[in-house]
């Protein structure tokens, strides 16, 4: 062969002729025996999670910030997203010091004493001492789960972020009743950031001894706030993977690097009698990718089916290097979803391109500070089963 | 570095429940400085990243990535193997080459037929389903160690990664069975060290700078790699390791024992000249303290500014919907200032200030000016700090006046990109019969064909024209103005500047009876910058943009130029395009601009 025949000008459509002589053996390329893959072709795992006959999300709150500018101008003033959130300076762990100067020992010292009985004062002295209290909302839901017996049990994920808010919101849903008459068993926390956190005190001040589980990856201010904040119940740091909890329910912690200097998050799967499975998540940083290919090599689920998905979608936390396939209708077609109920961090304009898509999007009312009828808004609820 | 400040940066990239876990805390290690230090585009170029995508495979241990880095039109994949010696953490390095590049003749004949396959690039995004792929495309590993003594970063590979085929390999081909290699003929002989550096490279960048800490101690070993088959081509192999929190003693883990010449650096020591331009060396890269001080990275902090024109009704809101979407989704902040009152409907109450503000959608402001360009801006900067400024003109605008309007403005921002779009069914038409749909076209260096499934078969009549009128232009069809900004602007915002297709334009104008006219410079060789200048400024404001890769006499290597009325930037150029041209757009160029005085 000619050398200067260039290889590209035959090889394309070419296979290697079989039997003559090729190379011996394919195991030539890997020329150090020492190495070994940990691509292992493992079958999926189908654990099985029992199965529920229905779920009910009700969004209690999906407005995290009420304006983005506000939220954007403070975190990159206070040095950008790698940034520990402790040292913001935003509510309730404001010291006084301004954008980018607090720290949670100096802002807990001057709310601790009104924790968790007298919110209304906690927020009124954060409020002196933040920077923009008011732009404060909070990401939270409730999750009525219907056992195959017919019995109901309740859950909550996440307890938002400004007390004042919370507040309003839990009172609108009822969930502080709920939470006094001791009907909500416990507390999901999707990950340690401001939004879906810490408001923590809300849950707390009607009912201290609520059990809940964390994602491991809690740095130490975060399992602070929880002893801070008068919790006396049990707290369990779940472990990254799967964890069942009732039948047809479970969770599974993503161990995933997030700005704001936040690790780790965990979201909710059930697995709904006849129809298939349900994905619940706080923000999905973990991206809807892993979420989706995890369920599907993780657990078995009724006929094999993503039936429905409810929470924020993220698509993935860095910029792909082929920006085709940076699109979240295109990552979420694959899987065949058949509820679609988003809001908080899927972006208004995505969810309306999924409702263009012809994807089964659940609208919302646009209620109670929420945007947008594309969202599963704010006291808006969702059926899964 | 005292050790409390070693475990406040540790701690920001990983909680203590995985530090603490000696197995994980490694593999996690690299995965947390992959994804943190890629979060901020700005920063994620200055480092050499461009762009990342994980492999997803659940039943793999998560670390599984492709990333692209700048200059290198392949992709690499980074994949956790079983831990080496000492339990330190193993990543295995491939490089998937872009079937376009001349390293594919350089590895081996089954490589060089899965990279020339049609679904190639499909399969290296999922390639941790692909296995064989990472042995094929193989280059090195990178191993991570952390201890008490250290965080450690390695990269080993072989100078020659290459091996002879013994009875020779034939391959099936669609016109019949060649002999790919002759027996005894070398099937690959690539050189792994190199490739395989280019990604180590922004990998210790990233390490300096989410650790906040340049290296304590960097050294580099050789050996004669081992000959484990007899088929192995004869060479040299490295490993090249760099120390972090330490006093300067070395891993002692997976070093090569039997390596036969080395050199060492440590604190103490000038950094050798060899590894001098390396980028992982300066502690000051990120600024000072915790935050990420921008312009000590030297990372402009002006937003880029894009003008966006196109006829009333061509889509200008749906495309900046999608825009603003995309930006937001990776939290950036877009201002669009709009230059005229009213298209928008805006509250008439609010127009006695300079220009007023509304809330579009979600992460963005919209301004309508009613006055002073420079005071409005400048005010909206203030107040907003926007990663993006759009400023959207009305139809009628010819981009040309506003181009001359923020002539003084770059000190508040960069200009990026002339974005024009023009609307597949009335786009003819208008071309045909407005000089000012002319100008935007000619002007622009993105053209979006807009509403393409309205189109039909005038598609490639009206992309002729647009193309005959600015050769230079990137056109791209959409539908609804849905096309993601990275596939615009590329990745990180840096396109590269590509040489306008009509190579037959020479230097002659190509519209010398219209009003604005695109001209080609090509260049033999290197040019007198201050000539070009000059010529530039000569032609006053008659020379609208000037955009090209040149050589300067006083500069050494390709550079990117580019002129916007009152702007010169000169930047380095490291893509591998050999071209060397300007491209020169302005009103009557016959009388105002002496194209051989540059030449």
């Amino acid at each position: 062969m000619s050398e200067n025949i260039k290889r590209r000008d035959f090889l394309k459509g070419a296979v290697t002729g079989a039997g003559v002589g090729v190379l011996g053996a394919m195991g030539l390329y890997s020329y150090s025996g020492a190495r070994k893959s940990l691509f292992t072709k493992t079958d999926r795992k189908m654990t099985d999670i029992g199965t529920c006959r229905k779920v009910k999300v009700t969004n209690i709150s999906e407005t995290s910030w009420f304006n983005n500018q506000t939220l954007v101008g403070d975190i990159k003033g206070a040095g950008g997203l790698l940034v520990d959130q402790y040292s913001y300076n935003w509510p309730p762990f404001g010291n006084g010091k301004g954008l980018g100067k607090g720290s949670y020992e100096a802002g807990m010292a001057m709310i601790k004493e009104y924790l968790p009985h007298d919110l209304d004062k906690a927020w009124e002295i954060a409020e002196a001492n933040s920077v923009n209290p008011e732009n404060a909302g909070g990401y939270a839901a409730l999750l009525e789960v219907e056992e195959l017996s017919g019995n109901t049990r309740k859950f909550l994920l996440d307890s938002g972020w400004s007390y004042k808010w919370m507040d309003e919101c839990f009172k609108r849903e009822g969930i502080d009743k709920m939470l006094e008459n001791r009907e909500i068993e416990a507390l999901f926390i999707s990950h340690e950031h401001f939004d879906h956190y810490w408001g923590l005190p809300v849950t707390l001040k009607y009912d201290p001894t609520i059990t809940i589980y964390i994602p491991e990856g809690f740095y130490p201010e975060g399992k602070q706030y929880i002893k801070d904040a008068g919790h006396t119940g049990k707290l369990v740091a779940v472990k990254s993977g799967l964890c069942k909890h009732i039948p047809g329910m479970a969770s599974y912690v993503f161990p995933i690097p997030i700005i704001c200097r936040v690790y780790g998050e965990q979201s909710l799967y059930f697995n709904i009698k006849d129809k298939g499975l349900v994905s619940v998540t706080g923000c999905c940083h973990q991206g809807i990718i892993r979420f989706a290919e995890t369920a599907y090599n993780e657990l078995k689920y009724e006929k094999d089916q993503c039936h429905g998905i409810y929470g924020g979608l993220h698509i993935s936390p860095f910029d792909d290097w082929d920006p085709k396939y940076d699109d979240l209708v295109i990552s979420l077609e694959r899987y065949g979803f058949e509820r679609i109920g988003c809001n908080h961090c899927t972006g208004v304009l995505c969810a309306k391109k999924f409702i263009t898509a012809g994807y089964p999007v659940v609208e919302g009312t646009a209620r109670f500070r929420s945007k947008d009828k594309a969202y599963l808004g704010n006291g808006d609820t969702i059926t899964f089963g | 570095m005292p050790d409390t400040c070693k475990h406040f940066f540790l701690d920001s990239l990983l909680p203590p429940s995985v530090a603490e876990n000696p197995e994980d805390a490694a593999y996690e290690l690299v995965r947390a400085v992959l994804i943190r230090s890629t979060y901020i585009p700005g920063v994620r170029h200055r480092l050499g990243w461009c762009g990342i995508h994980e492999a997803v495979a659940p039943e793999n241990r998560p670390g599984s990535l492709t990333a692209r880095v700048n200059d290198w039109p392949g992709v690499f994949a980074l994949h956790p193997e079983a831990p080496g010696p000492g339990q330190v953490s193993r990543f295995g390095l491939s490089y998937f080459p872009a079937p376009d590049e001349d390293l594919v003749e350089r590895f081996s004949i089954e490589a060089g037929i899965r990279a020339l396959a049609p679904d190639f690039m499909e399969q290296v995004r999922g390639f941790s389903r692909h296995p064989e792929l990472t042995t094929l495309f193989h280059i090195g590993i990178v191993d991570c160690l952390k201890a008490d003594h250290g965080i450690f970063i390695s990269f080993q590979a072989r100078e020659r990664l290459g091996w002879t085929a013994r009875d020779g390999i034939e391959v099936e081909t669609p016109e019949g069975r060649v002999q790919a290699v002759s027996p005894g003929g070398t099937d690959q002989d690539l050189p792994a060290l190199d490739i395989g550096l280019a990604f180590f490279r922004p990998l210790a960048a990233a390490f300096t700078y989410t650790l906040k800490t340049g290296p304590d101690i960097f050294y580099t070993q050789k050996r004669n790699a081992p000959k484990s088959e007899s088929f192995l081509l004869e060479t040299r192999e490295q490993r090249w390791t760099l120390g972090y929190f330490n006093t300067g003693t070395r891993a002692g883990i997976a070093d090569f024992d039997d390596a036969d010449a080395e050199e060492v650096w440590t604190s103490e020591m000038p950094v050798p000249k060899f590894c001098k331009e390396e980028p992982w060396w300066d502690p000051d890269l990120a600024g000072a303290g915790h935050s990420v001080d921008k312009k000590a990275m030297g990372i402009s902090d002006k937003p880029r500014f894009i003008l966006l024109t196109g006829f009333l009704g061509s889509g200008k809101t749906s495309f900046l919907d999608r825009f603003i979407q995309a930006q937001t989704a990776s939290n950036h902040f877009v201002a669009v200032v709009q230059n005229e009152v009213g298209e928008k409907g805006l509250d008439a109450a609010l127009l006695d200030e300079t220009y007023a503000v509304t809330q579009m959608d979600e992460g963005c402001v919209c301004c309508s000016l009613a006055g002073n360009l420079r005071a409005a801006l400048s005010d909206i900067l203030d107040r907003f700090q926007p990663d993006f400024i759009v400023l959207e003109t009305t139809g009628l605008a010819n981009p040309a006046n506003i181009l001359r309007e923020v002539d003084d403005l770059d000190d508040l921002f960069e200009l990026a990109s002339i974005t024009s779009i023009v609307d597949c069914l009335e786009g003819s038409r208008t071309l045909d019969r407005f000089e000012v749909a002319r100008d935007q076209v000619r002007l622009a260096d993105v053209v979006l064909l807009n509403k393409c499934d309205l189109c039909g078969s005038g598609q490639d009549a009206l992309e002729e024209k647009i193309r005959r009128l600015n050769p230079g232009a990137a056109v791209h069809p959409t539908c609804h103005g849905d096309i993601h900004p990275g596939l615009l602007y590329g990745v990180n915002f840096r396109n590269s500047v590509q040489r306008p297709l009509f190579s037959a334009m020479g230097a002659h104008a190509t519209h010398a009876d219209d009003r604005i006219e695109t001209r080609l410079l090509d260049l033999s060789g290197p040019i007198n910058e201050a000539n070009l200048k000059e010529a530039i400024r000569a032609g006053g404001e008659h020379i609208l943009r000037v955009k090209g890769i040149a050589e300067f006499t006083d500069r050494s290597g390709p550079m990117v130029f580019q002129y916007a009325p009152g702007t010169f930037r000169i930047s380095a150029f490291s893509g591998d395009n050999r071209d060397r041209f300007l491209v020169v757009i302005g009103q009557d160029l016959d009388t105002y601009f002496d194209g051989r005085s540059v030449l």
